[in-house]
């Protein structure tokens, strides 16, 4: 990985190149620049030289030439032998010889070589009348190119060992020229030689090489200082990014290595931040999330995500609460997640966005779902059991009371029948026989009544079983048929019975709730009191449970703390009245054994009683024990 | 004839054969002056607080000794048995539970509520009215009860 301190040092590195190039280039353009300056002023030195001989010279040549004592140093110049008055003698005696500018230039240029440091001058020509004056390859090279109009030849050269500026001019031949030259044959006009000047370059080198020095030296410091900036500049910039990534590093190990799914998310509901563990847990990547700040939404449980999206808004506004969601997979598998959040401010308390965690909670989840249904599914059976219990000690109490109720009711009449035989035994041995009859008529009463206890208890021994199969009742019909079979108790008690022609059809055993409707029928004959007018209305409204059946009357009616009573086996309110008080007790026994009720509602004595019951709207089933 | 006063016996019974054989019984012993038969647990309690048709207390006057059947149409034996034994003007006449059953449900319910005796109409003519005596004499005769 690049990191951020290897960077730094690269371009660091790079900087130092560039300015050493650049610091290089300025000492050469110096250096450069001294050199040509020091080679313009040698030129310059030479040229006003050769300026200043040239001027020597041609006063020289306007004089025709000057006339100086012979002697060694000036001895006749042999090659001016065709000119007349070459000596000549002063009238004291002193020998004079002429010297023309050729051979004054030549000894003054004879002095300055004697002199080590001083510009040193040289005439000559490709055809010289003095063979001392021949041209070098150098100066015989300018000569030439002066033939082809080159006015003047300048250039470093080495003589002796030792750098000069060399720089030639012609000479053109002048009028005066030709007193000494015209015998070589030359014309006014013509290139008759050159004069080369050379200025030696060491001194001026010694100049500049103090300059360059200098300039080396301050172009070094320069440097220095270029590379010491830019070195400690990358190191103050290194350790800061060092610092930075360690400080980077701490936060991002922190943040990368959870076990849940972090995240932040910015004002704009933008992915600031996402664990790389967000991938585990939703099958997406953090690349995903940061470019799709929609993607949890989308992946959200469409049952949960109204949830989610309160949630969402809540938590923006500052009141975010926990909350557990689904979400689907990118492989479509549905995970939990327990989700919190919070939101975050930046440094200057400005509110920036969310902080969120999400976390897998899929297998507590649906641990705790098949706990629950564990749990529920017992509850359910312990409810069952303890409906069965109920339902097998209310059997239980139910065969108590009926066992209890039989051997009470069989038992009295048998005393009866005991007690008044022994009474007509004894009436019979005392001659007694005024109350034989009733005595005896006592007796069969009483197994009259036994008879018919035994009858009933038989009767109600059947029921809990289905006889016949169920079928849908026409109730009119059914009620209809009930009336003509009580019609002679009907006509005797002079009752009115009104049916009306809509009773709705139901599910039941046929038989049976004619019985129903018989015996409370029956009920209302027997207790229609002293009314005047009795009168039964057979009914039906509309209840919660479908049709209520109501068979209603203008008799005695029930004291409200007997309303239960009644029901009960053998129970009658009256003494007196006829039968053996199963009736009603039969009648509810069927109607709850197809799943309906048996009850009665009256205001109380005299006001007449209205028995309701409704039955279940469904077949009975018949494999159901009652 | 231990005391002076006529002694009266309330029977609460709602067969008539049985009312009539213990009365029989009763009245051949020769043992009550009077006896007041009702058929059901309501009258018996109209009739011990002379309420209703037995408001006048010298017709209906307090009974010696409450003869009581448990099961009662209305109101049943032990929830007279109850509201007799509750009362304050009531519950020092001698309450006798004369029925069939035999159930040992009965029999505790009716000693809970402070039952004097208990006893069950024995199906033989002899041993009834020999039990309809000895009842008579032990509660009337032998028995002492408080001055009222």
């Amino acid at each position: 990985m690049v990191t951020q301190f290897h960077k730094i040092r690269r371009f660091a590195l790079v900087l130092v190149l560039f300015w050493s190039a650049g610091i290089a280039f300025s000492f050469y353009w110096f250096y450069r620049g001294e050199q040509q300056t020091v080679l313009a002023i040698a030129r310059a030195e030479a040229r006003a030289t050769f300026e200043k001989d040239t001027l020597y010279r041609r006063w020289a040549t306007l004089h025709g030439g000057v006339y100086v004592p012979a002697s060694d140093l000036s001895p006749p110049n042999p090659y001016l032998n065709h000119i007349p008055e070459r000596d000549v003698t002063t009238p004291s005696g002193k020998a004079l010889t002429l010297v023309n500018p050729a051979y004054m230039t030549r000894q003054v240029f004879e002095l300055a070589d004697s002199q080590k440091n001083l510009v040193r001058g040289h005439i000559t020509s490709l055809k010289p009348i003095r063979p001392e004056n021949l041209p070098d390859p150098w100066e015989a090279k300018a000569l030439k190119l002066f033939e082809t109009g080159v006015k003047e030849v300048s250039e470093v050269q080495e003589m002796g060992g030792r750098p000069y500026m060399r720089l030639m001019r012609p000479f053109v031949t002048d009028t005066p020229c030709l007193k000494c030259h015209a015998a070589q044959g030359y014309r006014v006009g013509v290139i008759r030689g050159g004069v080369s000047a050379s200025v030696p370059l060491e001194v001026d080198a010694a100049v500049m090489g103090d300059v360059i020095t200098g300039a080396a030296v301050s172009h070094g410091f320069i440097w220095l200082l270029g590379v010491g900036l830019i070195g400690t500049g990358a190191r103050v910039l290194s350790r800061s990014a060092r610092v930075i990534e360690e400080r980077e590093e701490r936060y991002r190990t922190v943040a990368d290595y959870t076990e849940g799914w972090e995240y932040w998310q910015g004002p704009d509901h933008a992915f600031r931040y996402v664990s790389p563990s967000c991938e585990e847990l939703s099958g997406y990547s953090r690349e995903e999330f940061y470019a799709d700040p929609d993607l949890l939404h989308r992946i959200v449980h469409p049952e949960d995500l109204q949830h989610y999206q309160s949630h969402v808004s809540d938590s923006f506004r500052g009141t975010p609460k926990p909350l557990d969601f689904r979400i689907i997979r990118k492989d479509g598998e549905v995970r939990w997640i327990a989700h919190v959040c919070r939101l975050v401010y930046t440094s200057s308390g400005a509110e920036n966005g969310i902080r969120g965690s999400n976390r897998d909670i899929t297998d507590r989840k649906l641990a705790s779902q098949a706990l629950h249904e564990q749990a529920e599914l017992l509850e359910k059976e312990v409810r069952e059991r303890v409906e069965r219990e109920a339902e097998l000690e209310a059997k239980n109490a139910e065969l108590e009371r009926f066992t209890y109720t039989v051997s009470h009711d069989l038992k009295s009449p048998l005393i009866t029948i005991k007690g008044f035989a022994g009474a007509v035994l004894k009436d019979i041995e005392g001659g007694n026989l005024q109350r034989l009859d009733g005595d005896v008529r006592r007796i069969m009463g009483a197994a009259d009544k036994m008879s018919a206890l035994l009858g009933d208890l038989l009767e109600l021994s059947r029921i809990g079983r289905i006889v016949n199969a169920p079928s849908l009742i026409d109730m009119n019909h059914l009620a209809g048929d009930v009336l003509g079979q009580l019609s002679g108790p009907i006509q005797q008690a002079g009752v009115e019975v009104v049916l009306p022609p809509d009773l709705p059809r139901v599910w039941g055993d046929q038989p049976r709730i004619g019985e129903v409707l018989q015996n409370l029928v029956e009920n209302a004959i027997k207790y229609r009191g002293e009314q005047h007018k009795p009168r039964i209305d057979i009914g039906v409204r509309e209840g919660a449970d479908g049709p209520v059946f109501t068979v209603r009357d203008n008799g005695v009616g029930v004291a409200a703390q007997y309303h239960e009573t009644i029901f009960g086996l053998f129970n009658q309110l009256d003494a007196r009245s006829e039968g053996t008080g199963i009736g009603l007790a039969l009648a509810r026994r069927i109607v709850e054994f197809h799943g309906g009720k048996l009850w009665v509602e009256s205001e109380g004595a005299g006001q007449g009683s209205t028995f309701c019951f409704t039955l279940g709207t469904r077949p009975p089933d018949p494999n159901k024990q009652g | 004839m231990i005391e002076g006063e006529p002694l009266c016996i309330l029977l609460v019974e709602d067969n008539p054969d049985h009312a009539e054989l213990a009365m029989r019984n009763l009245s051949d012993a020769g043992l009550v002056n009077r006896l007041f038969h009702v058929e059901d647990g309501e009258a018996a309690l109209d009739y011990l607080n002379n309420r209703g048709r037995f408001a006048d207390a010298t017709a209906y006057p307090r009974p010696h000794l409450v003869l009581l059947d448990l099961r009662l149409p209305k109101v049943d034996g032990i929830e007279v048995l109850k509201q007799v034994k509750g009362s304050d003007q009531l519950k020092s006449i001698p309450v006798v539970i004369l029925t069939t059953s035999a159930a040992e449900r009965d029999l505790a319910q009716a000693y809970d509520h402070y039952a004097n005796s208990y006893l069950t109409k024995p199906v033989d003519f002899d041993s009834f009215s020999n039990l309809l005596r000895d009842l008579g004499f032990y509660w009337l005769a032998w028995n002492r009860r408080p001055t009222s």
